[in-house]
């Protein structure tokens, strides 16, 4: 069970002798240590000018592979956000036959990068990408069509 | 004699120190405060009715955006009360393997707690230097779990995925030399006399009050209360891995930041612990693809989370959607003691009262 050690205010910081607090000895120990680091390689990435790479596990933008879908809507059944809209059509289209997506929308604005579409898709078609860099100037860019998705979007990079 | 009348000041909501958009209503006399009122919902998302439409596999990423700096805790307590409302086993892989994310969440958290803290009563490094140690932790998330923040890492029964291929040796050589750090992060701090004049007696709570509040993890810790629900009541593996709890009695926020700085340490300790056991095996689970929980069963799941007792109350439809979902959110509790811990203290105390809640708005609105 809990126990209350105590509870009368008192002060556990570290006591202090006259010559220490005279010294401000504390204040040159920390002086110390930081002087220590300026002479250290540093850690910042430039972020425009150099890009860290990402983990091929990292959650991205949405891709969907045209040609491997199946319009099985199972995507669209599981995410939580209901970001995306595809319509299938039985027929046979670039030498396979069964079904295909007609057309195909991922809202990225309300995605919300769970990852549980690339796990329900039966045939790995739609995956998380390791692009991260999701900018746009207009909401509606954001909303991504088959084309798009299959071919990745256009990035405007920064440029001196 | 000048009349002198109570003053009313307006503190955020836009206020870069209340850490989110939490608005205070401070009733002054002069510069002393009398009393706080705490004006919050500015960032409801309704997260608990969101929980009431989708199924319970769709509700883990929702469960992120609720205390968003330590997002695994979220998705742990969620995933075991789920687990718990049908009876799922976990692998011991994924249960050891969670206990070591979860951990390292506490540490990330601490540390961007330590970092906003600091900067909010003027230790500028410190900010700097915790958000390299937290980078790291972030870039482990990365690679194990898919993303940096909102991790949407387990389900029931598991993990979604294996962890990656050296993951577990990047871990162990980490926790080897942040130790070493958090030691630095003392050495500018703990005798540094700005820092004890600004937190030393400011914010006290006394533990019969903290009790009486309800509230919990290091605000009741430092406030001589020794009560840690991983010690408690054990969940996730917790009774076999072997760590202390620290608990300091002065009541302040310089006890509240001892006992965070040494759960740092702890944490790294558990960490290591739980990777040493884990073994090999399936990690994903046996939880079946659609679940479905009969009405009226009900399940209450507790964690400690860096920010207190974190509960999940679940109740089940009939079908594959809960009934109710309702978060015991830590933050909120905590959020109550802002008035008692302000009252007789100047305006900048203010600030540092809200930096030792350790408040997340997330949490806090939901």
């Amino acid at each position: 069970m809990s126990t209350i050690v105590s509870s009368a205010p008192s002060s556990s910081a570290p006591e202090k002798t006259f010559l220490e607090r005279f010294l401000l000895v504390e204040l040159l120990k920390g002086m110390w240590l930081t002087l220590k680091y300026t002479f250290r390689p540093k850690v910042t990435v430039q972020y425009p000018l150099e890009r860290e790479s990402v983990h091929p596990n990292y959650r991205g933008i949405l891709r969907v592979d045209e040609s491997t879908c199946i319009a099985c809507y199972l995507c669209e059944k599981i995410c939580p956000d209901k970001c995306i809209h595809l319509e299938g059509e039985r027929g046979y289209t670039k030498g396979k036959g069964g079904k295909y997506a007609t057309y195909f929308y991922i809202d990225h604005a309300r995605c919300l990068f769970c990852g549980l579409c690339e796990e329900v898709c039966p045939v790995d078609s739609i995956y998380h990408s390791n692009e991260y860099e999701a900018a746009v100037y207009n909401r509606v860019d954001a909303v991504h069509d088959l084309q798009i998705l299959d071919s990745g979007h256009n990035i405007i990079h920064y440029e001196r | 004699m000048l009349e002198t009348k109570e003053f009313e000041l307006n503190m955020g909501p836009q206020h870069p120190s209340t850490h989110g958009v939490l608005r205070l209503v401070l009733h002054l006399d002069g510069e002393t405060v009398l009393d706080v009122d705490t004006v919050m919902g500015y960032l409801h998302r309704g997260t608990e009715k969101l929980c009431e439409t989708r199924n319970y596999y769709q509700n883990v990423p929702f469960t992120d955006r609720t205390d968003y700096l330590a997002a695994p805790y979220n998705n742990l307590g969620y995933v075991e009360a789920v687990e718990k409302l049908g009876g799922y086993q976990v692998s011991e892989r994924a249960l050891y393997a969670r206990m070591a994310i979860v951990e390292l969440s506490r540490i990330a958290s601490h540390l961007f707690w330590l970092a906003t803290h600091a900067l909010d009563i003027g230790a500028q490094t410190m900010l700097f230097w915790c958000t390299r140690e937290r980078e790291v932790i972030l870039d482990f998330f990365e690679a194990a779990l898919g993303d940096r923040l909102t991790t949407s890492a387990f389900k029931p029964g598991g993990l979604r995925r294996d962890l990656p291929e050296g993951w577990v040796e990047a871990v162990l050589e980490f926790c080897s030399t942040f130790p070493a750090r958090v030691e630095e992060y003392e050495t500018l701090l703990n005798a540094n006399r700005i820092w004890i004049e600004r937190t030393v007696g400011v914010g006290v709570i006394s533990g019969e009050d903290a009790i009486a509040l309800g509230l919990s993890g290091p605000m009741l810790r430092g406030s001589g209360v020794d009560h840690d629900l991983r010690k408690v009541l054990p969940y996730g593996g917790y009774e076999t891995v072997d760590f202390d709890v620290p608990v300091y009695p002065d009541c302040d926020s310089y006890s509240r930041y001892l006992v965070r700085m040494e759960e740092m340490r702890q944490s790294t300790r558990i960490v290591q612990q739980a990777l040493a056991k884990m073994p090999e095996g399936k990690i994903t689970g046996k939880a079946p693809k659609m679940i479905k929980i009969a009405e009226g069963v009900e399940a209450y799941h507790v964690v400690e989370s860096p920010r207190g007792e974190l509960g999940y109350y679940l109740i089940g439809g009939g079908k594959d959607i809960p009934y109710k979902c309702k978060i015991r959110a830590p933050s909120f509790c905590n959020l109550q003691a802002v008035g008692p811990m302000c009252k007789g203290h100047l305006i900048a105390d203010v600030v540092t009262v809200i930096g030792t809640i350790d408040i997340v708005l997330g949490d806090v609105d939901r």
